[in-house]
């Protein structure tokens, strides 16, 4: 008896659990894609190795490649909030890294990847580099928002795109741009842009100059 | 025309003949005409289950086929579509009290997938860049409510399995691995419950032994292992208690699909004892090679010592239960001592050579302990299958004791010439006690 009771809890709450669990994942996501702030991140290259797995572009985030520069250390792991401020050129970076929920403003939660002490290097007389610490530390984050999934036959032509877009030699020229919304730490990424135009018309054209 | 068929056929003539009354036709032909029916539907459950399986992966494949060409709030609802209908269809089954496992299991399956596919469709519609673990461990938890509605094979199994994968990658990425049983629990009363309903199903048997094996492999993952060689009397209580429990709750004359937990708990334990009549395990073991760097967590090697005290004590409670149900008796000597007895001590055994091991780091002295009580287990094993006319326990014996001597001959300094002939010597004398004993027993039952 006692285990039909158990069962019939179980399955009730496991079957409600099941809906809830994608309505406020899709919820969530849909708040921030409507009333989240926009952010422009700029994009950086990532490892060729690594920039493709299945339907999906490997991102990467020129205010976050190389790690985030702090005062202190973070346990891995752990739970972070990255405030986000805009630079002079307007671009998105991160202007400073809490463990506690900032009360306001516009600001990322992510996920401690680890952090090390942070060095710079210091030219010597024989032009040889060397590295002194900083006495600060390099914070690197397992971010949310490091996918952008495409259709299987428009993946191959995005990562073209994406990789010219962040070429050194081209990058003055041509520039990708994520645009994310960011909502009480949830960040969504809206689009990809590459010199203004979302990443499937560039693909589109592309296509259409293709004999 | 299967066993059954020729048997139903068989009866209509005896009864013909005069051999059997009509009245014990009857009850013949109705017991055998339900065997019948099970078997068909297990054929039913097997096509049922295919055929949910192909059902699942064309809808996935016709989704991500056109999925671009749909809009965000048509791609969220159709990742909503497989759930509904799974939880619909469970609904109107549990409305009319349908019973048939030719529609549960393929459900099950159906509804597992659904669960995936659900997760894997909201991912990809609102770029969630989220890791396989966390993917996994969200897959495995929602997977609870189905194995409770369906108590199917595939999401019992699939539970288990998914739980060990997590633990796999969370153990990696320097998780919190222990947290694997706790969620595991969670499936006990499903366990339960699937137990009290078939008691000695082949649907039980399959579920058993996902389970069990899966757990023993997540005993190793989960372990903090601070405590050099700890593990030895972690296994052999989990091994010690997986056979015990077997024979105290398992069918005694059942095959090996059925008696799971002393199948995976005699061939563990014959495992686990067998790598320590070697030197290596013994080696470095105990406080004194403490490991205390920061890639341990002291707090949860807690975990660790509470298991190497518990599962013994779980094991010497599980003998007790198991003499209730085949006592030992004295009066016949050592033959009056079950099997299961000298098995079910081995974490004792091992605990005192562990003792042994760390104070005075020897290696010599457990390694040789553990292969006197191993030897001596083996031809216990051998001396009950003769007794019991149990090929399968005297192959078991032999087995040990053949494994023992080519084991530790092979890791000595002898040539591979002397090796070699050992092999085929010992080769030989398998077939021969096959042999022998075979034609011993086949006498045995015809006088």
């Amino acid at each position: 008896m006692i285990l039909k009771k158990i069962a019939a809890v179980m399955i009730v709450v496991g079957i409600c659990a099941q809906f809830i669990l994608f309505a406020a994942v899709i919820l969530r996501r849909e708040c921030a894609l409507r009333y989240g702030e926009l952010c422009r991140f700029e994009t950086a290259p990532v490892d060729p190795f690594d920039a493709f797995r299945g339907q999906y572009v490997q991102l990467d985030y020129k205010a976050l490649t190389g790690g985030v520069v702090t005062d202190r250390s973070f346990t891995r792991n752990t739970w972070c909030y990255l405030l986000i401020a805009p630079d002079t050129n307007g671009y998105a970076v991160v202007a400073s890294v809490t463990d506690k929920r900032p009360a306001s403003g516009c600001y990322i939660k992510a996920r401690v990847q680890w952090s090390s002490e942070d060095y710079q290097p210091k030219p010597e007389p024989d032009n040889k580099y060397h590295t002194v610490k900083t006495g600060k530390w390099r914070v690197h984050f397992l971010l949310p928002f490091s996918r952008y999934y495409m259709p299987e036959k428009l993946a191959p032509k995005a990562e073209d795109a994406y990789r010219r877009a962040n070429r050194s030699a081209a990058a003055k020229a041509e520039r990708a741009l994520a645009r994310v919304r960011v909502w009480k730490g949830m960040a969504v990424i809206e689009d990809i842009e590459i010199n203004g135009k979302p990443i499937r018309v560039c693909i589109d054209e592309a296509l259409k100059k293709e004999p | 025309m299967n066993h059954v068929q020729y048997l139903l056929q068989e009866l209509k003539v005896w009864t013909e003949e005069g051999l059997l009354d009509a009245e014990t036709s009857g009850k013949i032909a109705s017991r055998y005409a339900q065997e019948q029916n099970r078997s068909s539907s297990w054929s039913r459950i097997i096509l049922g289950s295919l055929g949910a399986l192909l059902i699942g992966l064309g809808v996935i494949a016709l989704l991500a086929a056109n999925w671009d060409a749909l809009s965000r709030p048509v791609r969220t609802m159709i990742a909503f579509l497989p759930l509904t209908a799974c939880v619909l269809a469970y609904a109107i089954a549990w409305k009319k009290a349908w019973t048939s496992r030719g529609f549960f299991e393929p459900l099950g399956i159906f509804w597992s997938i659904s669960i995936g596919a659900g997760i894997s469709l909201i991912a990809q519609t609102y770029n969630i860049s989220g890791d396989p673990e966390s993917f996994v461990l969200s897959w495995t938890l929602l997977l609870l409510p189905i194995l409770y509605a369906t108590q199917a094979v595939v999401p019992c199994v699939g539970y288990f399995a998914g739980l060990l994968s997590w633990a796999c990658m969370s153990q990696y990425s320097n998780g919190i691995t222990v947290l694997y049983w706790p969620f595991a629990l969670l499936a006990l009363p499903a366990l339960l419950a699937i137990r009290s309903g078939a008691p000695g199903s082949i649907r039980l048997g399959l579920i058993v032994w996902g389970a069990a094996l899966c757990s023993t492999a997540a005993l190793g993952v989960s372990l903090e292992k601070t405590l050099p060689g700890l593990w030895m009397i972690i296994y052999a209580g989990a091994f010690a208690a997986l056979l015990l429990a077997g024979t105290a709750y398992e069918p005694s004359e059942a095959p090996i699909l059925q008696t799971p937990l002393r199948t995976l708990g005699g061939c563990g334990l014959a495992v686990v004892l067998y790598l320590l009549i070697y030197d290596w395990p013994w080696k470095e073991v105990g406080w004194d090679h403490y490991h205390a760097s920061s890639e341990y967590n002291p707090l949860f090697a807690y975990f660790d010592y509470a298991l190497a005290c518990l599962l013994p004590i779980l094991a010497g409670f599980l003998l007790l239960v198991a003499n209730r149900k085949s006592p030992i008796t004295l009066q016949n000597g050592i033959r009056g001592i079950p099997l299961y007895v000298p098995w079910g001590i081995a974490p004792v055994i091992v605990a005192a050579a562990y003792i042994m091991a760390s104070k005075n780091n020897d290696l010599f002295i457990p390694a040789l302990t553990m292969m006197i009580y191993l030897g001596g287990l083996g031809l216990a094993t051998l001396a009950q299958g003769l007794l019991d006319r149990s090929m399968r326990l005297v192959n078991a014996g032999v087995l040990i004791a053949i494994a023992i001597i080519l084991g530790k001959f092979f890791s000595s300094e002898i040539g591979f010439t002397v090796k070699g002939i050992a092999f085929i010597c010992s080769g030989i004398c398998f077939f021969l006690v096959n042999m022998f004993v075979g034609r011993y027993l086949k006498r045995e039952e015809d006088v």
